[in-house]
C-alpha cells in the first residue's frame, strides 16, 4: 500500500540512503524530537514514598552521577526514535531499532537495585533475543526484493514480501520495545522515574507505530 | 476551523456532562446539570496554580500541553481528511501522556495511574484491528477515501460490524466511569491527574472534551460516513446515551480483570481480521 | 539454482536460530544464557550473509556491532546483578618482552605494514604492534592523547562520509580521509582495550 501515512512531501538524499517525512512519520518525529527536549531541560522528579505503618513521608532524592547517566541514555533514546522515525530504510529502521534497545536497557540499568537490574537483565535477553527475527526480516526483505529503500519497495513493481517477513520485523520490535513492561515490573515504584521511564515507553511505543508503517508499505 | 475546533472542546464538555447526568439518573440519582464539566473547566482556569515540590516541572507543565496538542492535530487531521494512521498513532500517544502526567509529580498516587496505564496497553490493539479491517475493506487508510468508500457502497458499519465494535470499546475505555477506567478509579484518588490542579487542570478538561468529540467524530466518519452537522451531532449524543447505560450498570473491574478482558477482545479481534484477511 | 541454494541455506540458518531459542527457553541460569544469547545472534548474522553480496558485507557490519554492544551492556549489568569485581591484569612475564630493542623493532614493523596496507584490516596491524609496544614498556603514561586521537580520528572519518555524500566531486579527498580516520580510530582503539582495563583495576 503506499503512503500509508499520508503521501510523503519532503525528501532528504544522503547518498542512496532517502529520508523522507510524510504527515505520519513527520508527526511522530515532533514527538520523539519534544519529549528528547523535555527530558534535556527538566528535573527529576523527586518521588514521595509512604512509610507504612507510620505517619509519614519520605522523599529520595536521585544521585547526580546516576542522574546524569540515565539523563544520557534518555537522549541517546530520544536521537534513535527520532531517527527510527524518519529512516527510510528497513535495515536503517532495524538498527535504530535495537539501539533503543540498548538505551531502553540502560535507563533502567542505571539504577543501583537488584530487583530493578535484575529486571533490566531479562529485558535485556529479550531485546538481544529480538534482533534475530529483526535484522532477519531486513536480511530476507533485502535477498527478495534486491533493495532495502521503503521508498522502491511501496511501489508495486517489486516481488512482494513473504508476510512471514512482516511478522518477523514485528517480532523483532515487539522485542525490543518490551521495556514499559519491564519497568512497570520493578523500575516504577523504586526509584524516581519521569522524565526517564517515560522515554522508555514512549521509544517503544513510537517504534511500534513506525513498524506498522513499514510493514503496510513493504 | 478555529470556532469549529472551539465547539469541537465544548461540545465535547457537554458531552460528558450529559453523560455524567445519564449515569447518575440511570442509578437513581440527582447528578450535577449538564454544563457541569464546562463550569469546572472555566472554575479551574481561575484558580491558584502553583507545581508541587516533588514535580519535575518542566515535564509537569509541558505534558498538559503535549495532550492539547495531539488532540488538536487530531482533529485537524479528521477534519481535513489526512491518514488514520495519524489517529491511531495518536491515540496510542495519549498513553505516554497520562503516563507523563502520573510520573511527573512524584505523587505515588499518580504514578500508579501512570503504570496501569502502561500494563494496560492491551486496550489499544482492538483499535488497530479496526484499522486494518477498514483498510482492508477501502483499500486505503486515507479518511477523505474511506469517506467516498461508503459513500458509495453504504456505512462500513453493516459491512464490519465487529470492527465497529472494537472501536465503540476503546472508546468505552476512555471515558470516565467507565468499567475499564482503571487509571483514573478511587482508589488511587483521581489516577495520573492526581497531582493536577487549578489551570492545569482545566488544560487536561479542555483535551479530554476535544479528546471525545474527536474519538466519536471518528467513529462517526469511519462507519457511518458523511452526514449533515446537525446529524453528526445527533449521533453523538445516541452513542452517549449508549455509553452511559454500559457505564452505569457495569461495575468497574480491578485492575488485572480488566488488563485480562481487553486482552481477550483483543485476541478475538485478531482472529476476525485474520479471517477478513484471508476470506474477507 | 542460486535460489534453491538461498532456501536451503535459510532454512538451515532459522533451523539454528530455533535450537538456540530452545536451549534459551531451558537454561535457568542466568551467565549461560548470556552465552546462549551470543550463539543465537550468530544466527541472524548468517541470515544476513545469506543475501552473499557487497551489500551483505556492508550490513553485517553494524548488525555486529549492535550485537557486541548490547552483550557488552548485558555483561556489565551481570556484573553489576551479582555483585562480581574485575581481576586485576598483570603483564605477562615473556622474555621478549623483557629486552627493550626487541619490541620496538616489531612493532615498528607492524605499524609501518599497517599504515601501507591502511583502512580496517591496516588499522588492526598496527594496533597489535602498539599493543606490542605498550606491554612491553614499563612505565604507565598518560593515556588521554591516545583518547583524543581515537575521538578526533572518528570525526574525520564522519567528516569524509559527509563529503562523500554531498561533494561527491572530492570523492579522492574523502576516501583517503576516510582510510586515514579509520587506520588512527583501530590503532588507539586495539591499543587502549587493554592498556585502559589495566589503569582502571
Amino acid at each position: 500500500m503506499i503512503g500509508a501515512g499520508g503521501s510523503p512531501f519532503m525528501y532528504l538524499e544522503f547518498g542512496d540512503i532517502v529520508i523522507y517525512f510524510s504527515p505520519y512519520t513527520l508527526s511522530l518525529f515532533l514527538l520523539a524530537l519534544v519529549f528528547t527536549v523535555l527530558v534535556i531541560a527538566s528535573r527529576p522528579e523527586r518521588q514521595l514514598d509512604i512509610a507504612f505503618g507510620a505517619d509519614a513521608y519520605t522523599t529520595k532524592d536521585i544521585g547526580l552521577p546516576e542522574m546524569r547517566f540515565r539523563r544520557f541514555m534518555a537522549i541517546a533514546c530520544g536521537l534513535a526514535s527520532m531517527g527510527a522515525m524518519v529512516t527510510g530504510d528497513v535495515f536503517d529502521f532495524c538498527l535504530f531499532t535495537s539501539l533503543v534497545g540498548i538505551c531502553n536497557v540502560g535507563i533502567v540499568a542505571a539504577v543501583r537495585s537488584r530487583h530493578v537490574q535484575n529486571a533490566a537483565f531479562q529485558y535485556g535477553l529479550v531485546a538481544l533475543a529480538g534482533t534475530v527475527p529483526l535484522f532477519g526480516g531486513a536480511a530476507i526483505v533485502a535477498a527478495t526484493t534486491g533493495t532495502l529503500s521503503l521508498i522502491e519497495l511501496s511501489s508495486t513493481a517489486l516481488p512482494a514480501v513473504p508476510a512471514v517477513v512482516k511478522g518477523f520485523l514485528v517480532l523483532g520490535v515487539m522485542g525490543e520495545g518490551m521495556a514499559p513492561f519491564y519497568a512497570a515490573k520493578a523500575e516504577m515504584f523504586r526509584a524516581p522515574g519521569a522524565p526517564y521511564v517515560i522515554m522508555c515507553s514512549l521509544s517503544s511505543l513510537l517504534i511500534f507505530l513506525r513498524v506498522i508503517e513499514v510493514v503496510l508499505q513493504v | 476551523m478555529i470556532p469549529y475546533l472551539l465547539f469541537a472542546t465544548f461540545f465535547g464538555l457537554l458531552l460528558l456532562g450529559i453523560h455524567r447526568k445519564l449515569i447518575a439518573r440511570i442509578q437513581r440519582r440527582p447528578g450535577p446539570p449538564i454544563w457541569q464539566e464546562i463550569l469546572h473547566t472555566l472554575k479551574f482556569s481561575f484558580k491558584s496554580t502553583w507545581i508541587p515540590a516533588t514535580a519535575s516541572e518542566v515535564l509537569f507543565v509541558s505534558v498538559v500541553l503535549i495532550a492539547i496538542g495531539i488532540w488538536t492535530a487530531a482533529f485537524f487531521v479528521l477534519v481535513t481528511g489526512g491518514s488514520l494512521l495519524i489517529i491511531f498513532a495518536i491515540y496510542m500517544l495519549h498513553k505516554i501522556v497520562e503516563h507523563g502526567f502520573g510520573l511527573s509529580s512524584g505523587s505515588p498516587y499518580g504514578k500508579f495511574g501512570g503504570v496501569r496505564s502502561v500494563i494496560s496497553a492491551a486496550s489499544e490493539i482492538p483499535l488497530f484491528v479496526s484499522v486494518s479491517a477498514v483498510a482492508i475493506f477501502t483499500g486505503s487508510l486515507q479518511i477523505s477515501d474511506i469517506i467516498a468508500y461508503q459513500a458509495e457502497t453504504g456505512p462500513l458499519l453493516f459491512t464490519i460490524p465487529l470492527a465497529a465494535i472494537a472501536l465503540y470499546l476503546v472508546i468505552l475505555s476512555k471515558v470516565p466511569a467507565s468499567p475499564f477506567a482503571i487509571v483514573e478509579s478511587k482508589e488511587i484518588v483521581s489516577g495520573y491527574k492526581t497531582e493536577h490542579f487549578g489551570v492545569w487542570r482545566a488544560g487536561l478538561e479542555t483535551c479530554n472534551g476535544l479528546k471525545s468529540y474527536v474519538l466519536l467524530l471518528t467513529f462517526i466518519t469511519v462507519f457511518i460516513g458523511a452526514l449533515p452537522f446537525l446529524g453528526i451531532l445527533l449521533t453523538m449524543l445516541l452513542l452517549v446515551v449508549s455509553l452511559a447505560f454500559v457505564c452505569a450498570l457495569c461495575p468497574m473491574l480491578s485492575p488485572f480483570d480488566s488488563v485480562t478482558i481487553q486482552t481477550i477482545i483483543t485476541g478475538i479481534m485478531l482472529i476476525y481480521v485474520l479471517y477478513l484477511g484471508v476470506f474477507g | 539454482m542460486t535460489g534453491a541454494l538461498y532456501s536451503w541455506g535459510l532454512l538451515v540458518v532459522l533451523g539454528s536460530a530455533v535450537i538456540g531459542f530452545a536451549a534459551l527457553a531451558i537454561e535457568k541460569d542466568d551467565l549461560h544464557r548470556l552465552l546462549l544469547i551470543d550463539l543465537v545472534e550468530i544466527a541472524s548474522i548468517g541470515i544476513i550473509a545469506l543475501i552473499g553480496t557487497d551489500l551483505a558485507e556492508a550490513l553485517i557490519l553494524p548488525g555486529l556491532v549492535v550485537g557486541i554492544a548490547e552483550l557488552l551492556a548485558l555483561s556489565q549489568i551481570y556484573l553489576m546483578k551479582e555483585d562480581l569485581r574485575d581481576r586485576t591484569v598483570r603483564i605477562p612475564k615473556i622474555e621478549v618482552l623483557q629486552e627493550l630493542p626487541a619490541p620496538l623493532i616489531l612493532s615498528m614493523i607492524l605499524i609501518v605494514y599497517g599504515i601501507i596496507l591502511s583502512g580496517f584490516t591496516g588499522g588492526a596491524v598496527a594496533g597489535l604492534g602498539a599493543i606490542f609496544f605498550i606491554a612491553a614498556r614499563t612505565r604507565t603514561e598518560d593515556l588521554h592523547l591516545l583518547e583524543l586521537a581515537s575521538g578526533l580520528s572518528w570525526v574525520l572519518w564522519i567528516a569524509a562520509f559527509f563529503v562523500f555524500m554531498f561533494l561527491p566531486e572530492y570523492w579522492y579527498l574523502a576516501l583517503m580521509g576516510a582510510a586515514v580516520g579509520i587506520l588512527i580510530k583501530v590503532i588507539t582503539k586495539m591499543s587502549l582495550m587493554g592498556v585502559m582495563w589495566e589503569a582502571r583495576s
